[in-house]
């Protein structure tokens, strides 16, 4: 568990965080999102300890983070930043290796690591050997994840991680964290200004605005019930209705039964994806059929119109 | 004559790696072609001369300094593998020290003088690069804390900057000479710097001349080099959990090492030239027979100092190309 209470930092006169207290359960996906300035990266590296608040107090797994050696927290932590900060005269191996080795592992356990990481992120082997300039921005990335994932540490600090990197490859890379975290149930803590990106992958969230935090809880609940117009605005605004139907199954509206439908949704699809399809073949219904092509029953374009949302 | 034809019609050639190698080969034609050309000259004109006369290169000898640059040229830009450039480079001295040895160039006025000389001239280029190798290990003893201490207090960087600067400007001459006053009180008062040889005159000054040039050059090329290794990269090596050591070592040195390199280049090569100088004050060097030369009008004496300064200048410069090399190959 990750706990910060009542922390507050400046950056000479002007405050870059100011008051924060938040909890940060184990095996959370949280997200810290917010405009730009106000303050996430500043919030993300004062858990690990680069940055030293001013006021307040950060604990993590209990401990206070001040009694720590700050150098043993943050090869027990997994860090990654946008532009991967890969070592340049390293290879993407070395890369990989970079904290094990600072931790004194013994080459053959380095090795064994590695090729579990190779298989964990669907790296392909032979750009193991590639300088950083020699691999596109999505490939530096993922060797990026298996840098900050090599020592297996319990919690990942990600800033903005995929924020350089074309639509494809970016679903792709959060396809495989998001995997990754259900597997391993590591504590991942997020930083995002895309909203779209932030409703994917969080468990939990946290909107932050000016160095405060605004609003916490999961997805869900803050499209649900922003706290104020700036939560409105900042979660998108005119399409906050669209954003709330991504997040509710097919299933959740279906009436059960037979149906005469000619167009059909996969159960586990979004009412936005149903609103979508409806729209582009001119239905006003739709049947809903499991993974095996059964049909299960129809979803109607009056029950998403009129739906309360029972989140 | 061929030859420099050649090196012309060699512009017009496409691929690159060829052209620079054949400019080599056709240069080193005219190295060899002229110098051979030169002997052979020499020694017909001595045959109706009295023995003390002299003959002198003329202005072809001069084709000889364009036939050398277009080889370091052509080396630069060929972009040859180390290996490669070590033979060409073999293959050059072993030529001239062939000719050398068969006698080619013993008629030349030069080869005469050299052989004249040729006792005091190994004591005084082994003094050159004594002055030049201490100047420069003086100036990394204080130039390499001094980086430091601008790396971590950027408030002081100005002052030591302006004020390497400043000694930067003073001329070489100048400089010698002012310290010549403030050394001579030093060894009076203080015996026990006397008896270490330390005079006002002498190789002493002018290691410390030496060593206040090179700082500028030294403390400004590391200084550019280590605060330009990427604030990404070095946020991510702490991030990580690198303590301040290993940043060092393993990060920062190396990224930068082209830099240093590069500043420790300049630094050389400036010795190298700067240390003829020193001769003025009685340091010896190679200066010696430039200042005699002069003072004696005896051309063939002056190239018996700068030739040897010129050439140890190119084989500096060579060995960082080659250390640079090896530096820039992970980057
Ligand atoms: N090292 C620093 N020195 C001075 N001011 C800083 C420093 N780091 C951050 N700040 C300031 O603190 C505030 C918060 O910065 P921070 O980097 O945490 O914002 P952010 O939310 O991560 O923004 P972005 O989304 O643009 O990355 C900003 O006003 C910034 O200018
Ligand atoms: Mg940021």
């Amino acid at each position: 568990m990750i706990e910060l209470r009542n922390v507050s930092k400046s950056f000479g006169a002007t405050p870059a965080v100011a008051d924060f207290s938040l909890k940060i359960e184990n095996g959370a996906f949280f997200v810290l999102a917010g405009p730009s300035g106000c303050g996430k990266s500043t919030v993300l590296r004062m858990i690990n300890a680069m940055i030293v608040p001013g006021k307040g107090q950060i604990e993590v797994d209990g401990q206070d983070i001040r009694a720590m050696e700050p150098e043993k927290l943050r090869r027990s932590i997994g860090y990654v930043i946008q532009s991967a900060g890969l070592f340049p005269h390293w290879t993407a191996a070395d890369n990989v290796l970079a904290v094990p080795r600072l931790l004194k592992w013994s080459p053959s356990r380095c090795a064994a690591r590695l090729d579990a990481l190779v298989a964990l992120l669907r790296i392909d082997p032979a750009l193991l050997d590639r300088y950083p300039r020699q691999l596109s921005g999505g490939q530096q990335q993922r060797i990026g994840v298996a840098r900050a994932l090599a020592a297996d540490p319990d919690i990942v600090l990600m800033d903005e991680p995929f924020a350089a990197l074309d639509p494809v490859s970016r679903a792709e890379l959060q396809d495989e964290l998001r995997g990754i975290h259900a597997r391993s149930g590591k504590t991942i803590v997020f930083v995002t200004h895309d909203m779209d990106e932030a409703l994917r992958l969080a468990t939990g969230m946290a909107v932050m605005n000016g160095g405060r935090l605004i609003q916490t809880g999961s997805p869900a609940s803050i499209l649900l019930a922003p706290v104020d117009d700036f939560v409105r605005d900042f979660l998108g605004g005119e399409s906050l209705q669209l954003r709330l139907l991504d997040l509710v199954p097919v299933e959740k509206l279906m009436k059960p039964g037979k149906t005469k439908a000619t167009e059909t949704i996969a159960a586990g699809a979004s009412l936005k994806n149903a609103l979508n399809l409806m729209l582009a073949r001119r239905r006003s219904f739709l049947g809903v059929e499991d993974a095996s092509g059964k049909r299960l029953g129809e979803i109607h374009l009056n029950d998403i119109v009129a739906r309360r949302d029972a989140n | 004559m061929t030859g420099l034809c050649g090196l012309a019609l060699l512009s017009f050639v496409r691929r690159p790696k060829l052209r620079s190698f054949a400019t080599i080969l056709a240069a080193a034609l005219i190295l060899w072609g002229s110098l051979a050309g030169a002997g052979h000259f020499a020694a017909l004109l001595m045959q109706e001369s009295p023995p003390t006369a002299r003959a002198s290169l003329g202005p072809a000898f001069w084709t000889l300094a364009v036939a050398i640059l277009a080889i370091a040229d052509a080396m630069q830009r060929g972009n040859f593998v180390i290996p490669a450039r070590v033979c060409i480079g073999a293959a050059f001295c072993a030529g001239f020290f062939l000719m050398a040895a068969a006698g080619d160039f013993d008629d030349l006025s030069l080869a005469k003088e050299f052989s004249n000389n040729r006792g005091i001239f190994v004591t005084e280029l082994l003094r050159h690069l004594g002055l030049v190798c201490a100047a420069t290990f003086f100036a990394l003893l204080i130039g390499v804390p001094l980086t430091m201490l601008v790396l971590r207090k950027t408030a002081v960087a100005g002052f030591v900057f302006a004020s390497l600067g400043i000694l930067q400007t003073i001329p070489s001459i100048a400089l010698f000479g002012v310290l010549i006053a403030p050394m001579s009180k030093l060894s009076e008062q203080l015996p026990f710097l006397r008896d270490l040889g330390i005079n006002g005159t002498g190789p002493a000054p002018a290691i410390i001349a030496l060593t206040l040039y090179s700082l500028l050059p030294l403390v400004r090329g590391f200084y550019t080099g280590l605060s330009e290794v990427a604030r990404e990269v070095k946020d991510a090596a702490t991030a990580i959990g690198f303590g301040a050591r290993q940043m060092f070592i393993e990060v920062e040195l190396p990224l930068a090492m082209p830099a240093l390199l590069s500043g420790l280049r300049v630094v050389t090569i400036q010795a190298i030239g700067l240390a003829s100088v020193a001769a003025l004050i009685g340091a010896g060097g190679l200066g010696t027979f430039i200042f005699q030369g002069i003072g004696q009008y005896a051309l063939d004496l002056v190239l018996v100092g700068a030739l040897p300064v010129i050439l140890l200048a190119l084989l500096a410069n060579f060995f960082f190309e080659m250390l640079l090399g090896l530096a820039r190959r992970k980057l």
